[in-house]
């Protein structure tokens, strides 16, 4: 009754791919022209990032983190390289912490996204100090990071539960 | 090797994937131009969406923009038109307090005229009969004022004080039928009385037919009747008639104090005269 696991992985790959490039481009192009009118930008890439790190974790999941950071680089004129270390940073946390963390109660799962940009941030930072730019980011992300994280939970609810039903598996662990 | 590969396959794709971009921050941080191999593919491929998505937002944004413009506008209207009606009921009030020191202005120029002194009164009420033209005044025998007193307002003659109280006092204006003020045409000092009418007008009464008066000669008090100051305007002569049975003229006199409209008025002693007189 069971489909062969390769099977199940391929189906897996075929579906998320081209539902990972909607979300990622929906998200950057709402990310980088109309939220421009909102009084604070959601960063619905994290949010992204997270799921692929709870419900894909794969090399194709942090290809995935990777690309969506790359094209928000390209987009938002940061430079290259900044966003796609922080979101591969976030996956790859995200994908360590989900493997220890029993994820089904919605509150963990706001944890880790208060995790995922509390890891964003420190590749800011981190990035910023190694580009000798750390007066221009330092007190940007510090002082900012408690909003981006309070945007960011209220969202992910909402965000995950697009994403969820928009996938023909239950991929609850 | 293979299986070591395949099983840590995540880590070393993250790895690959934290190196990979970690180059590429350092590179462009520091770079003075962007290395992006992909980037410029990428932007014109997101060009036309984000054209789309800013345009739409746009709109959005105005329309949305407007709704809001139109409460504040809305709200905004309301205070204005409240602090209009409010300007409104002060400029009234200047006009009110402006119009009524003019008055009062004019009564005390006239006081200063007659040399005397005079009360100066308040019209409370009118008498609401037709044929009997009477105003009630503010001012009674406490303020000085006495029956038989003459009642007067810059622009003439207004009639005399028939009943007094304490604190009010009822005047006879020249336009009641039973009034009568001995008067003078000034152009030809041709005497007679002047009298109301039925009709809340005046005649003057008692003017021989061989006694010269032309309509617009000015009729004023001759002060015989120890009532009224002499000199005072009564008004101007509007008609003249004769009937060749009658013994008199028939002259009708257009008054000059705007009886039906003086608020203010100036009450004046019996037998007073002109200052310098």
């Amino acid at each position: 009754m069971y489909a062969p696991e390769s099977d199940v992985s391929r189906e897996k790959n075929r579906w998320t791919l081209p539902l990972l490039l909607c979300s990622g481009i929906s998200a950057i192009l709402l990310q980088t022209t109309a939220f421009h009118y909102l009084p604070w930008i959601p960063d619905l890439l994290l949010i992204l990032c997270v799921y692929l790190g709870i419900y894909h974790r794969s090399a194709g999941g942090a290809a995935g983190a990777f690309f969506l950071g790359y094209g928000l680089d390209t987009c938002s004129g940061v430079p290259v390289g900044m966003n796609a270390f922080a979101m591969s940073l976030v996956f790859a946390g995200v994908t360590a912490l989900s493997r220890c963390l029993w994820l089904t109660n919605p509150l963990s799962v706001l944890f880790m996204v208060f995790v995922a940009v509390v890891l964003k941030t420190s590749a800011f930072l981190f990035l910023g100090a190694f580009g000798e730019i750390t007066e221009v980011f330092q007190p940007i992300v510090a002082r900012y990071v408690m909003w981006d994280a309070t945007v960011a939970m209220v969202l992910t609810p909402l965000v995950f539960t697009l994403l969820y039903r928009s996938e023909p598996f239950d991929y609850r662990v | 090797m293979q299986r070591l590969v395949n099983r840590h396959r995540v880590i070393l794709s993250c790895g690959f994937f934290l190196l990979l971009s970690l180059v590429l921050a350092a590179i462009n941080t520091r770079a003075t131009y962007q290395i992006d191999p992909v980037g410029v593919l990428l932007l014109e491929v997101m060009h036309p969406l984000q054209v789309g998505v800013t345009a739409v937002s746009q709109r959005a944004e105005r329309v949305w923009d407007r709704y809001v413009s139109l409460w504040a506008v809305h709200e905004q209207n309301e205070v204005l038109r409240q602090r209009l009606e409010a300007l409104e009921g002060m400029a009234q009030q200047a006009t009110e307090l402006d119009l009524t020191n003019q008055r009062l202005e004019k009564l005390l120029t006239l006081r200063e005229e007659l040399g005397v002194n005079a009360v100066a009164a308040h019209v409370v009420g009118r008498s609401p009969v037709a044929w009997v033209q009477t105003v009630v005044l503010d001012k009674g025998e406490s303020q000085g004022i006495s029956k038989g007193m003459a009642v007067l307002v810059p622009e003439g003659v207004v009639g005399k004080v028939t009943t007094v109280s304490a604190h009010t006092a009822r005047v006879q204006l020249i336009s009641d039928p039973n009034s009568g003020v001995d008067a003078l045409v000034q152009r030809t000092r041709t005497r007679g009385i002047a009298a109301g009418t039925l009709e809340g007008g005046c005649t003057l009464k008692y003017v021989q037919r061989g006694d010269e008066v032309q309509v617009g000669d000015q009729v004023v008090t001759s002060g015989l009747d120890d009532i009224f100051p002499k000199g005072q305007l009564i008004g101007t002569v509007a008609r003249v008639g004769t009937k060749d049975s009658r013994m008199f003229q028939d002259v009708e006199v257009m008054l000059s104090a705007e009886l039906s409209k003086m608020e203010e008025v100036l009450v004046v002693a019996p037998g007073l005269v002109r200052a310098g007189e």
